[in-house]
This record gives structure tokens, C-alpha cells and sequence, in this order.
């Protein structure tokens, strides 16, 4: 059964981008790490939306394939930051008649993607437990941790 | 005519403050004379060698008003000094003493005299005992009420008078040429009215504030006025002052709370409440291991988009909707958005953190962030998920509205 979501902590070279005013947030971080896993997605041939701000939650962005959506959060830190990974499909769904290849397909890019890109240094993905909390060992392979 | 009667109803305003004022300033007086008969009585006694002890203003008043028994008892009516004919004595009875009197009136004099000193007495023997002592404050309760309501009702007549008086100045055609730009009659309206669509677009677009606001006045009133918040006076005058100084300002209160309940008037924030609470945030979060700086920053008032609860703002139209993403208004509506009017930012993070997973981490001052994990918070199981992260405006609606969603609870009260 492949999870409809996915969580990852990398590690990165990208500056942190919090901005500040009297040592007050007044955009949160993420903001350049999205940008460059959109890039990264887009040079796959995704149609990727731009960073949209989402305040405390970070920056997201939303990746068509074929009428379907993948939703992606990026949660910003001081030299790495937290990857959500969501595939949004209707609640009316019903799982016997989910096809998840494509959610898989794209996982695997994204890994391969952010492994290969200079601007990450690690990439952890870990399965989520029932609070959707980070639960056992980390993994290489999103697909390993479903 | 339209002035003359605005200058009537002006006046008629103006004698009922007058008059409410000069209720206080009496009641003021004859606190003021308690206080200095009781400390006369107290360095009489002192000097006297008598073995006394007065710690507390209620031990003096005690004191003071068992002497002033006693020495009624004993002194003939001509030789009691004028100050002890009685705390309540008006300064009308003190000039009907001063005046020249006939024999006729000599013995009338004395004879209204004795009835007061017999009544001061009976009241003060009264004073002594507890169910008379509430019944009278009971009574002094309700007068102070009407006091306050009559003073509020002056505030808001002042108010009404402004309008009218502005609305002459709008059908003014010189009104316009006699007052600079910005203070002219239709200046004026048209800022009252762009005020108004404010507060009236906030209690659209936000009607859990607009009814937590309406909350909190209530509960303002209810300490505020309330009797038995407060000790009960030892003595009589003591729970008559007291009482009426409570049913006055519930009065008062009344009128303030008056627009809320009307619909009308500013909605009038909270703030002095924020700012008192903030400094327990600002400890709770240092004791949590934050800098000063950022318990600080914590503390603060919370101004994010919240936490969207029903439609998440991840989630899109469904595809026979046409796909995309949910509309604004409806996503960002008071009954998708849980964030608890006055809540500071810390609280709101760990209230965030609890009920959706999504959250979980934010930035602070340069080099720090908030991790929910890390401060060893418990994320809410997904029913708890789902009472605790449902905005009010929704579970009133639920309710039914009206009365039951009127019931404050759950994480935004």
C-alpha cells in the first residue's frame, strides 16, 4: 500500500531566508529551497506552480500531473529545513481505485533530484506514525519508508 | 425650533449629570466625615487612656460608631457637639440650625432634632445586625443602579446630541466653507460611516471576535458588579456605600455593554487584557527555554493567516467543481480559520502544533525556532484534532446559534 504522504529533513547550503525587522520574522524561511526544488521538478518536465508563502507553515508548492496534484511544504531552518509531500485526491475516492504510479514516479525524481543537486547536502525521509508525527529510522528511499 | 429643542434636551442632560454628581459628591462628603469623626474619636480615646485597638479603616469606623452610641446615650441633645448629630445629616438640616429661630420654631427645631438622633441611633443599632445590613445594601444595590444608569445614559445622550448636532451641520450649505477640510459636517459622516463599515465588515468577516468581545464585557461586568466579590461592610453605612457603589456601576457598565448588544457603536478591543497577560506569557515562554527576545516575540500577538480546519489550505475544489484551489472567501472565512481573537503568537503555535500535524516547526529571532517536538508538546489524536482545531463560528452554527452558540468553549475562549 503506498502512503499518500511523505515526510523528509534535508540538509542545505542555501542561506537562510527568514526575513527579519527588529529581530522580528516577517516572512518565514524556505522560500529560496522551494524555489530550487521547483526548479529541479520543472527540469524533470513537471508543471510546477511558484513558492507561495503560507506564513508559519513555510512555503508550498503544487505540481500538476495530468489533472492530478501533488502538494509540497517546505518548513525553512537555519541550514536545513522539513519536506511534506502530500498527493491530493478526493475524498470521494475510493482506495481500491487509487493509481498511485505517478505519485510514486514522482517521488523517486524528487529523491533523485535533490540527491543529485549541490545546493542539498541530505535527505532523510521517515514514515509517519498515526499523529503524522516522524517515526523509526531514516531512509534513502521515500519509497522504502511507505 | 430644531436648535431650540437641542438646546433643551441639552440642558435636561446636563441637570441629570449635575444632579447624579452631586449624589456623589454627598456620598463622597459623608464618607469623608466618617473617616475624620472616627479618627477624632480614636485620638479621644487615646488620649483618654482607653484600651483600644484599631488596625484596619473598618476597626475605626467600629470604634468610632460604638463611641458615637455610647455618648448619644449619655449626653443630653444640647450638649452633643455638632458633628455628632448624625453622619447622615445634610447640609440643608446644618443651615435649618444656623438660622434665627421663634420659640415655635426652636421647639420644632429640637423636636426634628431628637426624631433624627432617634433614627441615627436606631439605624446604627440596625447597623449591627447582618440581614438588615444586606437588606439595606440590597436597596442602596438597586438606587445605585439607576444612578448608574442614569449617568450612563447621559454619556450616551451626549453622544446622540453630538450626532444631531452634526447632522444639522450636514444640511448646512455653509458648513462646508465655515470649517476646514476634515472637520466639515459631510467630513465627518463620511468618517463615521467608513468607521462603521469597519466595525460592521470585522463582525461580518469575524464574528467569533465580535462575540468573544461581547463575552468579555459580560464577564467584565459580572466582576466588576458582582457583591459577593467583595467582603461585606461591618457596618451599615459601610454596605449601603458599598452596595450602591457596585449597582452604579453595573449601570454604568450596562450602558457600555448597551451597543454591543445593539449592534451599534464601536466594537471596542481588548487590549488592556492582552497587555496584562503579557508578561505570565512572557515567563511561561522563558521558562520554556526561549530568549528573552523571543518570549518576547512570542508573547506578542498572534496576527497569521491560522489554522485552516475544515478545507485546509493544501485541499482544492474537487474535480466536478471545476478543480483549483478552494475560493478565498470561503477558505479564509471565520468558519474554516481557527485563530482565537487575542491570542499571542506562542500560544497560537502550540495550539497550531496540537491540532495540525502539518505544523510543526517555526521561525524565531535570527538563528532560533519554535519546535513543537522539542517542548515536548503532544500532538492531538484526530478527533481531538477535530474539536479542538474547529473554529467556533462553526460549532455555533452547529449548535444553532443563538444561545447555545453564545456559550464560550473549547481552545479559542
Amino acid at each position: 500500500m503506498m502512503m499518500l504522504k511523505s515526510y523528509a529533513e534535508c540538509a542545505t547550503v542555501l542561506p537562510d531566508d527568514h526575513v527579519w525587522e527588529d529581530q522580528r520574522v516577517v516572512v518565514f524561511g524556505g522560500r529560496l529551497a522551494a524555489e530550487a526544488i521547483a526548479e529541479i521538478l520543472r527540469n524533470h518536465g513537471y508543471d510546477v506552480s511558484s513558492p507561495e508563502c503560507m506564513d508559519e507553515h513555510g512555503w508550498d508548492l503544487n505540481v500538476r500531473i495530468s489533472g492530478k496534484r501533488i502538494w509540497l511544504e517546505i518548513q525553512g531552518d537555519s541550514g536545513c529545513f522539513i519536506l511534506q509531500v502530500e498527493a491530493m485526491v478526493g475524498i470521494f475516492v475510493r482506495k481500491r481505485d487509487l493509481d498511485l504510479s505517478y505519485y510514486a514516479a514522482f517521488l523517486t525524481k524528487l529523491n533523485e533530484g535533490l540527491r543529485h543537486d549541490p545546493r542539498f547536502l541530505k535527505v532523510e525521509w521517515y514514515a509517519l506514525d498515526a499523529r503524522q508525527s516522524p517515526t523509526g529510522d531514516p531512509a534513502d528511499d521515500p519509497l522504502s519508508v511507505a | 425650533m430644531g436648535i431650540g429643542l437641542k438646546d433643551r434636551l441639552r440642558a435636561g442632560l446636563g441637570s441629570m449629570e449635575e444632579w447624579s454628581r452631586d449624589r456623589q459628591a454627598d456620598l463622597a462628603h459623608g464618607v469623608a466625615e466618617l473617616e475624620a469623626r472616627s479618627h477624632q474619636f480614636y485620638r479621644q480615646a487615646i488620649r483618654d487612656g482607653q484600651d483600644t485597638l484599631a488596625q484596619t479603616t473598618s476597626e475605626l469606623r467600629e470604634f468610632a460608631k460604638q463611641q458615637s452610641i455610647s455618648q448619644t446615650r449619655a449626653a443630653r441633645p444640647s450638649q452633643l457637639p455638632a458633628a455628632h448629630s448624625g453622619t447622615s445629616q445634610s447640609p440643608h438640616l446644618q443651615m435649618k440650625d444656623s438660622r434665627p429661630t421663634g420659640d415655635l420654631l426652636e421647639s420644632s427645631r429640637r423636636a426634628i432634632g431628637d426624631i433624627q438622633r432617634k433614627a441615627q441611633t436606631a439605624l446604627q443599632r440596625a447597623g449591627d445586625s447582618g440581614p438588615v445590613r444586606i437588606l439595606a445594601g440590597d436597596a442602596a444595590y438597586t438606587a445605585g443602579d439607576a444612578a448608574g444608569l442614569v449617568t450612563g445614559t447621559v454619556h450616551m445622550g451626549h453622544e446622540l446630541l453630538d450626532g444631531a448636532v452634526l447632522a444639522g451641520r450636514v444640511f448646512d450649505p455653509t458648513d462646508a466653507f465655515r470649517h476646514p477640510v476634515g472637520e466639515a459636517g459631510w467630513d465627518r459622516l463620511f468618517g463615521g460611516i467608513g468607521a462603521m463599515a469597519s466595525s460592521a465588515k470585522e463582525a461580518v468577516t469575524d464574528p467569533g471576535a465580535a462575540i468573544q468581545r461581547l463575552s468579555e464585557a459580560g464577564g467584565r461586568l459580572r466582576r466588576e458588579t458582582d457583591p459577593s466579590a467583595t467582603p461585606t461592610a461591618p457596618t451599615l453605612s459601610g454596605e449601603v456605600s458599598r452596595n450602591f457603589g457596585l449597582g452604579r456601576r453595573e449601570g454604568e457598565v450596562t450602558m457600555e455593554v448597551l451597543p454591543y448588544l445593539a449592534g451599534a457603536g464601536e466594537l471596542k478591543a481588548t487590549a488592556e487584557l492582552g497587555a496584562m497577560s503579557k508578561f505570565s506569557r512572557i515567563a511561561k515562554y522563558t521558562k520554556q527555554g526561549f530568549s528573552p527576545v523571543e518570549a518576547e516575540y512570542l508573547a506578542q500577538p498572534y496576527k497569521g493567516m491560522g489554522h485552516h480546519s475544515l478545507l485546509p489550505r493544501r485541499k482544492g475544489l474537487p474535480d466536478w467543481l471545476g478543480g483549483g484551489p478552494v475560493p478565498q472567501w470561503i477558505s479564509d472565512s471565520a468558519f474554516n480559520v481557527l485563530k482565537p481573537p487575542g491570542i499571542s503568537r506562542g500560544d497560537m503555535y502550540e495550539l497550531h502544533y496540537k491540532v495540525d500535524p502539518h505544523f510543526r516547526r517555526a521561525g524565531l529571532s535570527e538563528g532560533g525556532n519554535w519546535v513543537g517536538s522539542r517542548l515536548g508538546l503532544k500532538e492531538y489524536g484526530p478527533l481531538q484534532q477535530r474539536w479542538h482545531g474547529t473554529p467556533n463560528a462553526t460549532r455555533r452554527a452547529i449548535a444553532g446559534g443563538g444561545i447555545a452558540g453564545a456559550i464560550p468553549f473549547g481552545d479559542e475562549e
